[in-house]
């Protein structure tokens, strides 16, 4: 049933991503033409729409993630907890099943829009250096970047970093939403407020990590430690927030 | 018959707000049941409850000996009061979903109903008219071979025509052997199709009585015996007409004989239509 519903949600977010996507694929050709026209003996006109170019293109680039991540929350939101929740609740799946749904389809969007934005960010700064970069360049590029990674166990703890900071944003998110539907008139302001206090949490638990590492530091705390330990914590604040979530949407649900 | 449905003191508080007391309600399979009460009576919280949209405060509720879960959502089809599709998506992607989600979906009956009512399957749901909308949910609803029909005010909000129309297509469609809920304060508009009526009120239930005991015995329709009932039992009427005497003549409502005489209390009209002019003239 998870595959079922996995599909189901991939399905019905592909084409709002597919916009969001083409709509940062413009502004970069965009960006792109008017870079290699560009001349600093051209008119005013020229050089003010290549300024504006590069400027969507900088602001379509650095909100693209925070676009995928509000659409991801906007549709969780709308399918979980508002009066679509009705049909969503009353499929013949577990509830936990379309929650997990959910939060795999949001967890492989919002990393195919890193890597996009990784891709986008190489791309542009291979533009500033050699023009009109060719494909071949930027994977190029992007392969002297992973090079650079020390070794392969680094390499798939740092995969394991981002996909686990994105399982607790999602996480986070959701759990904000199901303390917000505890309230049967007040559901924005204790949405805001669950946020606020989670937020207040991920400082606190932030600083003891970062004060932990440098108490320790001493102890000549390798790269690969300080990613182990900031992993190991991540993935306990899931573990904790997802039980949360578990007895918020099994125990608590309230649909109004 | 089987039991389909069984509550055991079946609680449902919101804070300090008693939404449904003690509950004890059997749905049998092969019934057409009407929830019957005045709003805020608890009437969708139960279904709610029936639906695991909400869990319970305390006591049970079982579908088919069993608690609440997919295997009982597989079962119950389910249309709630609002509108619970996207609007962006057309109505086909609805019958996709559906089908991909439902075993007992019957596409084919679906798609011949939209054909019927000429409602085009390529059209955004957010571009139908109200009465469409609800038409387009019913016939979802009711195109799938469950074993309870659970349908939340299905006739509020549309007008007469259309009423008749899902009516029509409740009736049509749901397996003899199956069971229909429904749920609505308007008791005169569906009165005709029900052969139970559980009536609630403020969360308790204090009728739960064939229709034909009701008709048969009592000589009165469901909506008299609704409105005659509440109005006896209900403090705030009981005060109000206390202290405003001379509208008990004026009111609307049907008065309580002091004995219960079948010659004084309203009759059941023969046919639908001749209710709805007793309706208007009074």
């Amino acid at each position: 049933m998870f595959g079922k519903c996995l599909v189901y949600e991939l399905k019905l977010t592909w084409k709002k991503m597919c916009l969001i996507y083409m709509i940062a694929a413009i502004a970069l050709l965009c960006r792109l033409i008017f870079y290699t026209t560009y001349d600093y003996n051209d008119t005013t006109m020229l050089r003010t729409l290549s300024f504006t170019t590069a400027s969507i293109f900088t602001l379509a680039e650095s909100l693209l993630s925070i676009i995928t991540v509000f659409v991801l929350c906007r549709d969780y939101r709308t399918t979980m907890y508002s009066s679509r929740g009705y049909l969503t609740h009353t499929l013949p799946i577990k509830t936990m099943t379309i929650f997990w749904g959910k939060i795999v389809n949001a967890i492989i969007w919002t990393l195919a829009t890193c890597l996009l934005q990784f891709f986008l960010f190489v791309y542009t700064s291979l533009i500033v250096v050699d023009g009109a970069p060719t494909i071949n360049t930027l994977f190029d590029r992007i392969g002297d970047i992973l090079a650079e990674i020390p070794s392969v166990g680094v390499f798939f703890m740092i995969l394991a970093l981002i996909i686990l900071m994105t399982l607790y944003t999602m996480f986070v998110v959701a759990a904000c939403y199901g303390v917000g539907q505890l309230s049967d008139n007040h559901r924005v302001a204790f949405t805001i407020l669950a946020g606020f206090g989670f937020y207040i949490l991920t400082i606190f638990v932030t600083a003891s990590l970062t004060k932990s590492i440098a108490m320790n530091y001493s102890e000549h705390l390798t790269g690969t430690m300080i990613l182990a330990r900031v992993d190991i914590t991540l993935l306990i604040a899931c573990v904790v927030i997802y039980i949360l979530n578990h007895w918020l949407l099994t125990k608590k649900l309230n649909l109004q | 018959m089987s039991i389909l449905v069984s509550t055991d003191n079946l609680t449902k508080k919101y804070g300090s707000n008693v939404a449904l007391d003690k509950v004890n309600i059997t749905l049998e399979s092969g019934h057409i049941y009407g929830l019957l009460g005045p709003n805020g009576s608890g009437k969708t919280t139960f279904i709610k409850l029936l639906n695991g949209l909400i869990p319970p405060t305390s006591g049970t509720i079982m579908f088919e000996g069993k608690p609440i879960g997919p295997e009982s959502k597989a079962a119950i089809s389910y249309l709630p009061d609002q509108t619970y599709l996207d609007d962006y998506l057309r109505i086909r992607d609805f019958i996709d979903l559906f089908k991909y989600f439902y075993d007992d979906f019957d596409e084919g009956r679906a798609r011949e109903m939209f054909g019927i009512l000429g409602i085009d399957i390529t059209a955004k749901f957010k571009t139908l008219s109200k009465g469409n909308r609800e038409k387009v949910q019913l016939i979802l609803v009711m195109s799938r071979r469950a074993k309870l029909y659970v349908l939340d005010e299905p006739i509020a909000g549309v007008d007469p025509a259309a009423r008749d129309f899902i009516l029509k297509v409740i009736l049509d469609n749901y397996q003899q052997n199956a069971s229909i809920l429904i749920c609505t304060h308007l008791i005169s508009d569906i009165e005709s199709i029900l052969d139970h009526v559980i009536f609630i009120r403020q969360g308790s239930i204090f009728a739960d009585t064939p229709v034909r005991m009701i008709t048969e015995e009592k000589h009165m329709t469901v909506d008299a015996y609704f409105r005659e009932t509440f109005k006896v039992s209900d403090p705030i009427m009981r005060r109000y007409m206390a202290a405003h005497p001379e509208t008990q003549e004026a009111s609307p409502v049907p008065t309580i004989p002091e004995t219960r005489d079948a010659s004084t209390a309203p009759t059941i009209p023969e046919t639908p239509s001749e209710n709805n002019t007793e309706k208007e003239e009074m």
